[in-house]
């Protein structure tokens, strides 16, 4: 219930810091379209003003960048009241329309993309099964992504890496966008199955999802576990220069900087974007935008990738909405796992 | 219909009657609300001007509003009426810095035109903690300040000239583009400090500064506070002209920490923040003597090792007026008895009344500003469920302000009047109320520019 946030709502002084540093305000400039006008309303929602068509554009405008929790003086917390207000928005039956579709996306097809497909044609005979460290693909690598997929399974086979039997979305599209994660329970029990003592993501919405859902297992962003074995990986030097964007849901929410930096700093030139780690602009996908509000999504990836250094060879990402998202808007990026396989000895690589 | 209007003017999707949309524009970071009827974001000059020419046919107020960051209810709309929403008109114009000036539209966020001048060595002094939210035109309108008027003066100081829409829709320029001028009657600082009272800001031509060689930030600690407030009034008189001389007491320190822990400040009732700024040999100079002071004073000062912690320092600085929400759980900072003014030479008593206020009504009050300018804030966090509390926070503003009044001080040093200082107006200037009345009669004769505000 949005009443159990009021607390957290009233740490909010309105002081209008969050405001000028939310991307979606520079886009729409409405007051109810930034963070500030966001914690009015779900105030406003709190003190019992019916849900309306505009709560809806307010709540679902938000890319749940967190910048404004991470900037907030007062120390609230208004990526999370967002989720509380989508969750009454849904209960009111006010949601977006492209709500329900995830929903039965994922209900009938276990993917919020409605893939009727096998959601492992990429992967290799023999790549599930039981194993300590598990490979959780995530649906977007699983059916948009394919080679990166291959890519990283086969860096995380090394270290003998398996994929679960029945791999299922992690349930962040339907938590960001005000529902429940339908589909976790069913990845629990394939998870307790898979006897794995240590998950590996590459997407930051799956890490940020399974790193609060999973009890009793070590999950890693892919950064996070290659970083660890990097002197095993055999890296050569490029002779590149890349820029890193730092995915929202994997820095400013999961604190994961450094680890990506380690290893593009193994193999080549590292140029910062102007604003990176805790200020890092969001890639405009986040939140349910990109599928809801796809031409302001792609406006703020735009300004994510005039950002980078004009000289750079790719912008690096760490996630594959970010990589999707600053891709459509004209940006040349390339996942980090793909360009670990750049560093590779010929012989090492994917086929 | 006067929503027909103001689209044929702006275009459909610069103008709200949503009742979410209003609520949203009800409010500024002051406790106090009101009811927007529409919301209308203009582009140009002229737009503003036919929003204006519509309001007045219909008798409506007109409430412009930058950022909404005050703290005193300026731009809330406590008679309904129209909201201009001006952050759409942020652009920066023109800079040139061989005439040392910048020509802004007012939505520009304070902190996005300092970026731009110091890419090019400049800056724009007036500097308020909320630089980060801010607009430059809220800023003009409420005759703000900040952390650096100690050397450098407000913002007063620094209008050159302005573009302004009067309320009959007329659009007029006041000031021009020389350095100084003695021509009529100064309507430039007329439009400084009015609040949106007498007209719309659409331009405004400001002065620039060049960025000083180098500088230094000192970090003092006292055990009492009076110590500090002697040292700083003493530093004045010695000839040091601090570029900035901020104090901050034992709860204020705390929120400082909160925000960044890494800063490792020492638990004490008081700290003063120095800065000093210009050519080396200077700095060094005054470095030296700032130090000798302090510890005359029983202070201890050191000097910030390097930029990263100068930066840091001063961030949290800026943000200390809004964390002292995170002192105490449950507790929220209100803004009432927050900006003071009074002699420099007073600051020591002052702050040792404000303590004995507080405690006497058994609200902590956390005590920062620019020492420096005799400009103390004070902060109150407080239960806001509780009427019992906001009781309390009343009785303590009126206290405060009778005791600045008597000391020959001002309520406010830099945050405006707006609507919660408004009664304090006859008090404070006596036979000069009457006269501001007479001019805004003149102006606005049908009282549709940002009525209630100003206690007009």
């Amino acid at each position: 219930m949005i009443r159990d946030h009021m607390d957290d709502i009233l740490k909010c002084t309105r002081c209008g810091r969050c405001r000028a540093l939310c991307p979606v305000n520079e886009e729409l400039g409405w007051e109810s379209t930034n963070a500030r006008g966001r914690m009015l309303l779900a105030r406003a929602l709190a003190e019992g003003v019916p849900p309306s068509e505009a709560m809806r554009t307010s709540f679902y405008t938000c890319l749940s960048c967190a910048m404004c929790t991470a900037t907030c003086p007062s120390g609230a917390k208004p990526d999370e009241v967002v989720e509380a207000a989508r969750r009454e928005m849904v209960a009111a039956g006010m949601a977006p329309p492209y709500y329900g579709m995830v929903r039965d996306n994922i209900l009938t097809t276990g993917n919020p993309l409605g893939e009727r497909g096998s959601r492992t044609a990429w992967a290799p005979a023999g790549a599930k099964g039981r194993s300590d460290l598990i490979f959780f693909a995530g649906c977007l690598l699983s059916y948009r992504e394919q080679k990166a997929a291959q890519t990283t399974f086969r860096l995380l086979s090394r270290f003998g890496a398996k994929l679960l039997e029945d791999e299922q979305c992690c349930g962040s599209p339907l938590l960001r966008l005000g529902g429940e994660p339908v589909t976790l329970e069913h990845n629990l029990k394939q998870i307790r199955q898979s006897g794995a003592k240590t998950i590996v993501t590459s997407c930051a919405g799956c890490f940020k999802t399974l790193s609060e859902a999973v009890p009793d297992v070590e999950v890693l962003h892919v950064t996070q576990f290659l970083a660890r074995k990097i002197d095993d990986l055999g890296l050569r030097q490029l002779p590149i220069k890349v820029s890193y964007h730092d995915p929202c849901h994997l820095g400013r929410c999961m604190n994961v900087y450094e680890e990506p930096r380690t290893i593009i700093s193994k193999i080549c030139e590292l140029r910062e974007m102007a604003t990176s780690r805790q200020d890092a602009r969001c890639c405009g996908g986040g939140g349910g935008v990109r599928r809801g509000y796809h031409d302001m999504a792609l406006a703020i990836a735009g300004k994510r990738l005039r950002e980078a250094p004009a000289d750079v060879d790719y912008i690096v990402t760490a996630c594959p909405m970010c990589n999707a998202n600053l891709g459509a808007a004209g940006g040349k990026v390339i996942d980090i796992c793909e360009l670990i396989e750049l560093a590779l000895e010929p012989q090492e690589r994917v086929p | 219909m006067i929503i027909e209007e103001l689209r044929e003017i702006v275009g459909h999707d610069r103008v709200s009657d949503d009742p979410a949309e209003l609520y949203c524009y009800s409010f500024d970071s002051s406790y106090i609300r009101g009811n927007a009827d529409y919301v209308v974001r203009p582009q140009t000059a002229e737009e503003v001007s036919r929003i204006i020419k519509v309001a007045a046919a219909h008798h409506v107020p007109i409430v412009p509003r930058g950022s909404a960051s005050g703290l005193t209810g300026g731009s809330v709309p406590v008679k309904g009426g129209i909201v201009i929403d001006m952050g759409s008109m942020n652009r920066i114009l023109e800079v040139e810095v061989d005439n040392l000036q910048v020509l802004i539209e007012p939505g520009v966020i304070h902190r996005a035109l300092n970026n731009e001048l110091m890419k090019r060595g400049f800056f724009f002094p007036p500097d308020p903690g909320s630089s980060d939210m801010c607009t430059v035109g809220g800023l003009i309108a409420n005759g703000g300040s900040g952390m650096h008027s100690v050397k450098y003066g407000t913002v007063k100081d620094y209008v050159l000239a302005l573009e302004v829409v009067l309320p009959d829709g007329e659009i007029i320029n006041t000031g021009c583009k020389a350095p100084k001028t003695s021509s009529g009657y100064d309507l430039t600082r007329l439009f400084v400090g009015s609040e949106g009272t007498l007209g719309i800001i659409t331009k405004a031509r400001l002065k620039i500064h060049p960025l000083p060689e180098t500088k230094a930030i000192l970090v003092a600690t006292f055990g009492r506070i009076e110590d500090a407030g002697r040292t700083a009034v003493t530093v004045l008189s010695s000839g040091v002209v601090p570029a900035a001389m901020e104090i901050m007491d034992g709860s204020a320190i705390d929120a400082v920490q909160k925000i960044d822990p890494s800063l490792g400040l020492p638990d004490v009732e008081a700290m003063l923040l120095f800065e000093v700024d210009g050519y080396r040999e200077a700095v060094a100079r005054q470095v030296e003597k700032i130090c000798e002071i302090c510890e005359r004073f029983g202070g201890r000062a050191v000097v910030a090792k390097n930029k990263n912690e100068e930066e840091r320092l001063w961030a949290a600085r800026r943000l200390v007026g809004v964390a002292i929400t995170r002192l105490n759980p449950g507790k929220v900072r209100v803004y009432e008895a927050e900006d003071i003014g009074v002699p420099i030479k007073q600051v020591p008593f002052m702050l040792k009344k404000i303590q004995e206020i507080g405690k006497r009504h058994g609200l902590p009050l956390v005590t920062y500003g620019h020492i420096g300018d005799g400009n103390l804030h004070t902060g109150i966090a407080i239960d806001l469920k509780n009427p019992d509390e906001w009781k309390r926070v009343h009785a303590i503003k009126d206290e405060i302000y009778e005791a600045v009044l008597e000391l020959g001080g001002t309520v406010p040093a830099e945050h405006g009047i707006g609507v919660i200082r408004g009664s304090l107006m006859s008090k404070a200037h006596g036979g000069g109320y009457e006269v501001m009345k007479a001019i805004k009669k003149a102006i606005d004769p049908d009282d549709i520019m940002n009525p209630g505000k100003m206690g007009m």
